[in-house]
């Protein structure tokens, strides 16, 4: 199986698709590279191929008549079709069961009793992203932000250009299609950049992520359980919290790090999908740094249309003043973004109520913001040793405790570790000699190493150092690389969504 | 001093923007990190202080409310049907 960046076998791959790229004449190279990126999606399940063609065919035929016709009906069902059709394909995948079993509850509460047996369905790896992706494209060229390609091959590449495939980061056509379509040189290559990218991801998946891990499990139970833990202490459920924070983070960072690395050597540039969300001032901040293309997208998609739709609803007759529309329809439309957000990851309450949790963070965020913006404080010199820290911190700790929601097994594992965390805590727990090396020495290194980022707002910084520094550097990398690597470690998390 | 020029100096003055130089009128506010949907409102109450117009919540929409250039095109409709008024 190819699909794993991190593991030995995708090298196998990618060493002869790299040289035979670069190799083929020019003509021919996005038709080579599909046919890899085709290649790479079958060493998972070739039989979900299906699905990528039935994406890829629709949306191709769509764009091209949604752009030649000028009759709007027309041009509204053809839409239609490209939403029924990849929204169709991801809810039987992704859905089915979440609202079966929903249905056999709502009828327990009414009395009735059904009988329907859950279906036995794999989700196809990447779904929830390339549906996404090329749904973007028929929406823009439906809002005729965009002119279709009527060449297959660049537009098939464009859903399963492999390194971003799998998990994203979600593409917008009128940022990759271009770049598919123009001449590339292997000399205009940044190999610096690329092969840092993938280097220091792949570090962060493999040295980081992996191995943290085992503290998650040891609280949660392995992910591939149908049923968590429930005796656990609060203390380890605790600790179990701020290493899947650290595990979530270096897991999909590195994901997404690695996937920009690898489009880098074939000459493209993929957008950035995560720039120090630890450092963020709340949680709108923290969406702007964090999954950046998912927010992106759900946030032209499907916020921005019903924040300008709904002020025009009859429902909202009875506010008087734009200005009050505004922040009702704002509210509605955050609220419903982020249960959009929320399922996305997955259908279950959990991730429902995870959308929930997040949602009061942003009105927190909202609200501080607005008491604060004329404030004399906030631009003084105790507002940036002070208030800032305090608000990455606030942060952290938030986004720890939402992670209870994304990686319990079920609601009950989420009430009876909150019962743990308010009546079962030991601090001394938190001080094992066995953390430090596992979970503390890693986060006080990324931390430190973010922390430079941050502070030159640049996330190449420490290929711009002096090169005793960048040795010590890379030095500190390799030594944890020698003691901590888990090569063997399990497939991305975000694979499962 | 144009409506745009109008428009583009009030987004440098307000906080709720991050207002650059780089900016175009063209370029969408969202997209380019000047404005977020809470910052839009900021915007609508400062267009009907400004120069005395009334925003419609029918007439908000991602198009006209999208750059510089295209809400000074909305506010100039806006004020020359006032005139007409």
């Amino acid at each position: 199986m190819f699909v794993l960046f991190h593991q030995v076998e995708f090298l196998l791959f990618l060493a002869p698709v790299l040289v035979g790229y670069w190799m083929v004449p020019k003509r021919t190279r996005n038709f080579f590279l599909l046919i890899a990126s085709y290649a790479f999606y079958a060493s998972w399940n070739w039989k979900f191929g299906g699905c990528l063609l039935a994406s890829t065919a629709v949306d191709y035929c769509v764009g091209l008549g949604i752009h030649r016709s000028s009759q709007a009906r027309t041009r509204r069902r053809l839409l239609t079709l490209s939403i029924v059709t990849n929204l169709g394909m991801l809810g039987f995948f992704k859905y089915s069961n979440f609202f079966l079993e929903s249905l056999v509850e709502l009828a327990g509460v009414f009395g009735f009793s059904l009988d329907i047996p859950t279906l036995n369905i794999i989700l196809p790896i990447g779904i929830s992203f390339y549906t996404f992706q090329t749904l973007s494209y028929s929406i823009d060229i439906y809002r005729r932000k965009l002119e279709p390609t009527s060449n297959l091959v660049d537009f098939a590449l464009f859903v399963v250009f492999f390194p971003q495939l799998i998990a994203g980061p979600i593409e917008k056509a009128r940022d990759l299609l271009p770049q598919l379509r123009a001449p590339k040189f292997l000399k205009d290559v940044d190999w610096k950049h690329g092969l840092y990218l993938f280097g220091y991801g792949w570090f962060l998946k493999v040295v980081i992520a992996d191995p943290v891990g085992v503290v998650v499990n040891e609280a949660f139970g392995p992910p591939s359980a149908t049923v968590g833990k429930l005796e656990v202490s609060g203390s380890r459920v605790l600790m179990a919290l701020y290493a899947y924070s650290l595990q979530i983070y270096c897991d999909f960072s590195g994901y997404s790090k690695m996937a920009r690395g690898l489009a880098c050597m074939f000459g493209i540039r993929l957008s950035r999908n995560f720039y120090l969300p630890f450092f963020s001032r709340g949680y709108i901040d923290f969406y702007k740094r964090w999954h950046i293309t998912l927010s992106n997208w759900i946030g032209e998609y499907v916020y921005m249309p019903l924040y300008y739709y709904l002020p025009r609803t009859r429902l909202f007759g009875a506010i008087t003043g734009t200005k009050a529309r505004l922040y009702v329809s704002a509210a509605v439309a955050l609220l419903v973004t982020r249960i959009v957000f929320g399922l996305w990851h997955g259908a279950s309450v959990n991730f429902v109520l995870l959308g929930l949790f997040i949602y009061c963070g942003q009105w927190a965020s909202v609200l501080a913001n607005q008491l604060t913006k004329n404030s004399s404080l906030r631009n003084n010199a105790v507002h940036a040793a002070i208030a800032r820290p305090l608000q990455s911190f606030v942060m952290i700790h938030m986004f720890a405790f939402a992670m209870l929601f994304f990686r319990s097994h079920s609601i009950e594992q989420v009430e009876e570790f909150c019962k743990r965390l308010l009546t079962d805590i030991d601090l001394s727990e938190l001080l094992r000699s066995d953390l430090i090396w596992s979970m503390y020495l890693p986060a006080a290194f990324l931390f430190s190493y973010e922390l430079l980022q941050y502070r030159r707002d640049d996330e190449f910084a420490i290929l711009k150092l002096s090169g005793y520094r960048q040795l010590a550097f890379w030095l500190t990398l390799a030594t944890f690389w020698i003691l901590r690597a888990d090569p063997g470690g399990g497939a991305f998390i975000y694979f499962q969504f | 001093m144009s409506i745009a020029v109008q428009i583009r100096e009030m987004l440098e003055a307000e906080k709720d923007f991050k207002m650059s130089p780089s900016v175009s009128d063209d370029d969408s506010l969202i997209e380019s990190g000047v404005a977020d949907s809470f910052a839009m409102i900021t915007l609508v109450v400062l267009l009907e202080k400004t120069f005395s117009i009334k925003v419609e919540p029918e007439e908000m929409s991602q198009d006209v409310f999208s750059s510089i250039g295209r809400i000074a095109g909305y506010v100039e409709g806006k004020l020359s049907g006032n005139d007409r008024d």
